[in-house]
């Protein structure tokens, strides 16, 4: 079975300070520190782009692990701002890093529901194809399409990339998949005119009413009991957020994972980002992961250590 | 039997517990500290607990705790 055997992750170097900026939105540290729990948002250089970012993220994984990059069957890039419309991005990514002609490369267009909707596919792709390694990439520099006069937005978003080795030799193995799509709500996350805006209140709702009912059917779907939870990475939203699911999920504070202080939300990479420093305690047998944003779209996960 | 003023500060209490109990019935919620976080969730559990819908486009006239009071009693 595919699943999950290390992680490379890619944060650039620049920032933005939100306590910069506190002037201008009329708004104190307190409500920074403690509500929004962003000191400030990770920003791509001039010179990067999302493949940039993604190939960065690559050669972090390539650091940690042992890879034949001759052997990689399939490279996915999940993003919504790619390079360029044609072509797509994970080709620009495949022709960087000189992968292999026989390796199959593709986006996924899902914001931060990206990587849970990116594992399920890559390890469906890989099946089903008998494939043994594949790489899952998520590269979405929202600093593209943030507004930086837009309060809303401005505070929260983050640049960064992720790269996961899927094989048939995991550290993890996942779990079933919980899945969902509100289309007729989406207009509440939007890029119009290459500019994002967000209704806060409407993707408030939305992840503090369907995440806690998607998380009881995960552990139903996956006979898993809530107490053999070692971490939970839930889409790192916000701190607001984060701890309104920990209240209303009713699982334990101190397994729900919030890491976003000095970057921010990095969308599709933020679960990824995180679960690659758990993956490395080798306490963390059972990890839940939940993604849910743009569409508004929902994913959820348990990953399960193997046994070695 | 709670008031509904009654009811809407102990509902308020459970986002801003400081501050429920002491906030002026007639002056912005806003104004005496309930920051915009804070009032989204207390939209969302004024929902929850009256089974009510308030839609973005009444958001925008209520600030006062009476303005709750009128607003959720019409809806009830």
């Amino acid at each position: 079975m595919i699943g999950i055997t290390g992680i490379g992750t890619y944060l650039p170097e620049g920032r933005i300070s939100n306590f910069d900026r506190l002037e201008k939105f009329d708004t104190d540290e307190d409500f920074i520190r403690n509500k929004i729990g962003i000191l400030e948002v990770a920003v791509k250089a001039d010179d990067e782009d999302t493949s940039d970012l993604a190939v960065k993220a690559y050669r972090d994984l390539e650091s940690k692990n042992d890879i034949d990059k001759s052997k990689i069957e399939v490279l996915i890039v999940v993003t919504q701002n790619p390079d360029t419309n044609i072509p797509h991005t994970s080709a620009i990514v495949h022709g960087k890093l000189d992968f292999p002609e026989s390796c199959a490369a593709f986006d996924i267009s899902l914001g931060c529901s990206g990587f849970v909707y990116g594992l399920s596919i890559i390890k469906s792709f890989m099946e089903s194809n008998g494939f043994t390694n594949g790489v899952l990439l998520t590269s979405d520099p929202y600093s593209k399409i943030i507004n930086l006069d837009d309060k809303n937005t401005s505070f929260l978003f983050g640049d960064g990339a992720t790269a996961t080795l899927m094989t048939d030799n995991p550290v993890y193995n996942i779990g079933k998949f919980t899945f969902g799509t509100i289309g007729k709500e989406g207009h509440n996350l939007q890029c119009d005119d290459s500019v994002l805006s967000m209704n806060g209140r409407s993707i408030f709702n939305f992840a503090a009413r369907y995440v806690p009912g998607d998380v009881k059917n995960l552990l139903q779907k996956n006979e898993w009991e809530a107490d053999n939870i070692d971490k939970v990475i839930f889409h790192q939203g916000s701190k607001y957020i984060l701890d309104t699911l920990v209240k209303r999920t009713r699982l334990p504070q101190e397994k729900a994972i919030n890491d976003i202080l000095h970057y921010g939300n990095t969308v599709s990479s933020s679960i990824p980002m995180i679960l690659a420093k758990v993956m490395d305690d080798e306490e963390n047998k059972c990890v839940l992961i939940s993604g849910f944003g743009v569409g508004l779209s929902w994913s959820s996960n348990l990953l399960f250590r193997n046994k070695k | 039997m709670a008031t509904t003023i009654e009811k809407l500060r102990e509902i308020l209490a459970l986002t801003s517990n400081d501050l429920a109990f002491e906030v002026n019935e007639t002056e912005s919620l806003h104004d005496q500290g309930v920051d915009s976080l804070d009032l989204m969730d207390f939209y969302l559990n004024i929902e929850d607990e009256y089974g009510i819908q308030i839609p973005d486009s009444d958001v925008d006239s209520l600030h006062t705790l009476q303005d709750f009071v009128t607003y959720v009693n019409g809806k009830l």
